[in-house]
């Protein structure tokens, strides 16, 4: 059997991954990024959408082939049609090309010294002394590497971190199952214009329209698990079949998947274990979305890294000054977000309505930011009927 | 607009019933292209593809000739990872000769990208693209065919009155119609390639070949960047020999470039055919194009050109075919004639070469190499293989490969 030794072994080739690996090859750790599917991007589950502050250091311009489209502003809809269009605090909003553009976050990887393999499967992990030993499977073949820190950005309900210990697995109300499908042939009107549309199309989630152009688009929705009497793919179809812009349109992509919409782990590691992204639960519980938050983890969990590589040093004592650090920066953030959901999917349709057409007396903006709910409370305080959704927001 | 409407079949699990003019199998550049030229004719076309995502899995070298894409009018190019200019060959004695000209413009393109676009230009002229649907069988009806397929778990027939297969390498489309598409390992070419990332390429805007019996007996390895720190390498031998396989003289390539190390942002393989193109390209209301008819470049084993080019003659002769309003293999038998005169017998001497090249050993390559232009290779593709011999009659035993030209 191959035994190889880097620094770190890092679990899954996402954002997330890619992010970590970038910072930490830069530093100067030996790091081995392995990835189980064939290429690195596929398949793709997600809308698509980032904003291109978040990739600030891997230095990639937004081109055709990356990202199809710039968004600047969100249209709400509400059950019975009223909308609201709320424009972004930032002008970076792009819906991004997936299976382009996770490659491109690997490659800038690569380039920075990371070595990363597909179709490499990590199998289990086993403690040799202060060293851990991550076995893997590649076109049937045993390796093993040897290593002092695992990163495991594996995303949702990560294994690896179970190899650790750490419990990973969700109560089923903590996650959204989600359709979603690229349609073509499309005529969008303003294609710089996101929209969500809430209530009963997809009850206590939202039913996403994230343009890639005036001709296509991400249409996808997203819903608790607990509460699906129908499948998502089962409401997606009737969205799209009461929708005349989309009802005879191509469908150049379908996927499906889950997603989080709990609270992140509370601990992101263990000795020699650290854990980022959507592995580690770090996704806006409002939005579903994850890839700015991993991104982020995995350049800040790599400079905690390397700290403890300069100390020879890999134990949780050590690590986990990236837990306190990320949670000083997006601890508040992810609570509110976590907060406004509750207080979403405590609203009717005729409430959601109501809701719609007032929200300019709500701050959107600062609500998805997480920054608090100072106009919120005012907003809900006036209408006596939904007073009680304030208890939410506290 | 196509007319949709309920009926119980048999079982009595209610199955849904569509009605197309034309229902092409596969998304791949054949099937697409072949329904964006139709659709903008207002025939209504649906593209039926098995998998979820359009352009997935990439089984492919990436490289596309300029000319092609400019033939077949696509004016984007945000699908093109590197620009090409030129090509160098290199013998097994480590001496290259270069390809330059038309002939050696190109792009290497991101195929998930570039699929996806022609998906998206042929939904624009109309064509109805599906993913995650997948074709299970063919029956025959008064007015047509239907086509039995399964999308999402449900069953749905389509309606067709013409049927186009593009569902490549042996076509089980073909097969629902009664035409054998397997063949022969002697005629099949197994590929290994990765897509690496973090290298150093000084001058990404060439590709190269690497020819050799010791590095890749019967084949050729291929070093395709997609930018200064980026490239898809890899590697197609027959499949008919003992001993190694293709991911093996990969990796021993990779050893020796010192990529062995490098990071693997990519992993495919796959098979080429590359014998002769498929004889029975029709059947009533049936045609059969790109890579599903074999319509490969059999020397370099590409074939996206080819399944556009072939797409656009078939395309021809569907509207013409709507316009007769008929479908019997008789007309349809256009798209064979007219193609094999336009592409057909190019291909078709491309296998020759290739097959002469099977029997060549290491010093015929280098003294090809050493030979190699750009008219020597533009008179094999035109069969004039006299002129082709004669140049080459220097190493008189080249001539022992001419037989194969026959």
């Amino acid at each position: 059997m191959v035994m190889k030794t880097f620094d770190v072994v890092v679990v899954g080739a996402g954002p997330g991954g890619s992010a970590f690996a970038r910072t930490a090859a830069k530093n100067g750790l030996s790091v081995v990024v392995l990835e189980k599917r064939q290429a690195v991007g596929e398949p793709v589950r997600c809308g698509e959408a980032i904003g291109w502050s978040d990739l600030k250091n891997f230095k990639i311009k937004p081109n055709g082939r990356l990202c199809p489209q710039a968004v600047k502003s969100t249209l709400f809809v509400s059950p019975s049609g009223k909308s609201h269009t709320v424009k972004f605090s930032t002008d970076d909003g792009h819906i991004v090309e997936r299976i382009a553009f996770d490659k491109e976050l690997a490659s800038v990887a690569a380039s920075a010294g990371a070595k990363i393999m597909t179709r490499t499967r990590a199998t289990g992990i086993k403690r040799k002394g202060k060293k851990i030993i991550v076995s893997a499977k590649r076109f049937g073949k045993k390796l093993e590497f040897e290593c002092s820190l695992v990163v495991a950005a594996d995303g949702i309900e990560s294994r690896v971190a179970k190899w650790f210990g750490v419990e990973t697995n969700y109560p089923p109300n903590e996650l959204a199952t989600c359709a979603q499908v690229e349609l073509a042939g499309l005529r969008l009107k303003k294609p710089s214009q996101v929209e969500i549309h809430i209530g009963s199309v997809c009850p206590k989630g939202y039913v996403w329209v994230f343009p890639k152009g005036p001709d296509r688009a991400n249409v996808g929705l997203g819903l608790p698990v607990s509460l699906a009497d129908k499948s998502a793919e089962e409401y997606l179809e009737e969205f799209l079949k009461k929708d005349k812009r989309f009802a005879e349109s191509s469908v150049i992509r379908d996927s499906c998947g889950i997603i989080n919409v709990s609270l992140p782990l509370k601990e992101f590691t263990a000795d020699n274990l650290m854990i980022v992204g959507t592995a580690a639960r770090q996704v806006s519980s409002v939005d579903g979305g994850g890839m700015g938050f991993a991104i982020a983890a995995g350049e800040l969990a790599a400079e905690i890294a390397t700290e403890a590589s300069r100390r020879k040093d890999f134990s949780k004592g050590v690590l986990s000054k990236y837990t306190k650090e990320w949670y000083k920066r997006e601890g508040t953030h992810v609570k509110n977000m976590y907060k406004a959901r509750q207080a979403f999917s405590d609203l009717s349709d005729s409430e959601l309505d109501y809701v719609v057409e007032n929200m300019n007396e709500l701050d959107v903006n600062s609500i998805q930011a997480g920054k608090g709910f100072g106009k919120a409370i005012k907003f809900f305080m006036k209408k006596p009927s939904l007073v009680r959704i304030v208890r939410h927001l506290f | 607009m196509p007319d949709v409407g309920n009926i119980t079949s048999k079982e009595k699990e209610v199955m849904i019933l569509e009605k197309y003019d034309i229902v092409v199998v596969g998304a791949g550049p054949a099937g697409t292209t072949f329904a964006k030229l139709v659709a903008s004719k207002g025939i209504s076309v649906a593209v039926l593809e098995k998998r979820q995502a359009i352009g997935e899995p990439v089984r492919c070298g990436e490289g596309l000739n300029e000319w092609t894409l400019q033939n077949h009018k696509i004016k984007e190019r945000h699908f093109v990872n590197q620009k090409i200019n030129f090509g160098r060959f290199y013998s097994p004695n480590g001496k290259y000769a270069y390809m330059e000209g038309k002939e050696a413009k190109g792009n290497i393109i991101d195929r998930k990208i570039f699929d996806k676009h022609l998906a998206i230009l042929a939904a624009k002229k109309g064509a109805k693209i599906l993913t995650r649907t997948r074709v299970e069988g063919v029956s025959k009806a008064k007015t047509g065919l239907v086509v039995h397929a399964k999308r999402l778990g449900k069953k749905v027939d389509y309606h067709c009155t013409l049927l186009i297969a593009a569902d490549g390498v042996e076509s089980r489309t073909a097969k629902y119609m009664g035409i054998n598409t397997t063949t022969s390992p002697v005629d099949i070419t197994t590929c290994a390639q990765v897509e690496l990332a973090g290298i150093k390429i000084d001058s990404p805007d060439h590709i190269d070949f690497y020819f050799g019996n010791e590095i890749a007996p019967l084949g050729y390895i291929w070093v395709f960047p997609k930018g200064k720190d980026r490239a898809n390498v890899g590697v197609g031998i027959r499949a008919n020999q003992e001993g190694k396989k293709a991911p093996e003289y990969l990796q021993e390539f990779l050893k020796k470039r010192g990529w062995e190390n490098a990071a693997v942002v990519q992993d495919s393989c796959g098979l080429i055919q590359v014998g002769m193109p498929l004889k029975g390209l029709t059947r009533d209301r049936f045609m059969v194009i790109g890579t599903a008819a074999r319509q490969v470049n059999a020397v370099h084993g590409g074939g996206i050109a080819d399944a556009m080019d072939a797409a656009a003659v078939a395309a021809d002769v569907a509207i013409e075919a709507f316009k007769k309003n008929d479908f019997s293999k008789k007309f349809l038998d256009q798209y064979a004639s007219r193609w094999m005169k336009k592409y057909g017998k190019g291909l078709m001497n491309l296998v020759k070469i290739r097959r002469a090249f099977d029997h060549a050993d290491d010093d015929d390559l280098n003294f090809f190499v050493e030979k190699f232009s750009i008219d020597l290779m533009e008179n094999a593709k035109q069969g004039n293989f006299k002129k082709v011999v004669g140049a080459l009659v220097q190493r008189p035993q080249i001539l022992r490969l001419a037989r194969y030209l026959i």
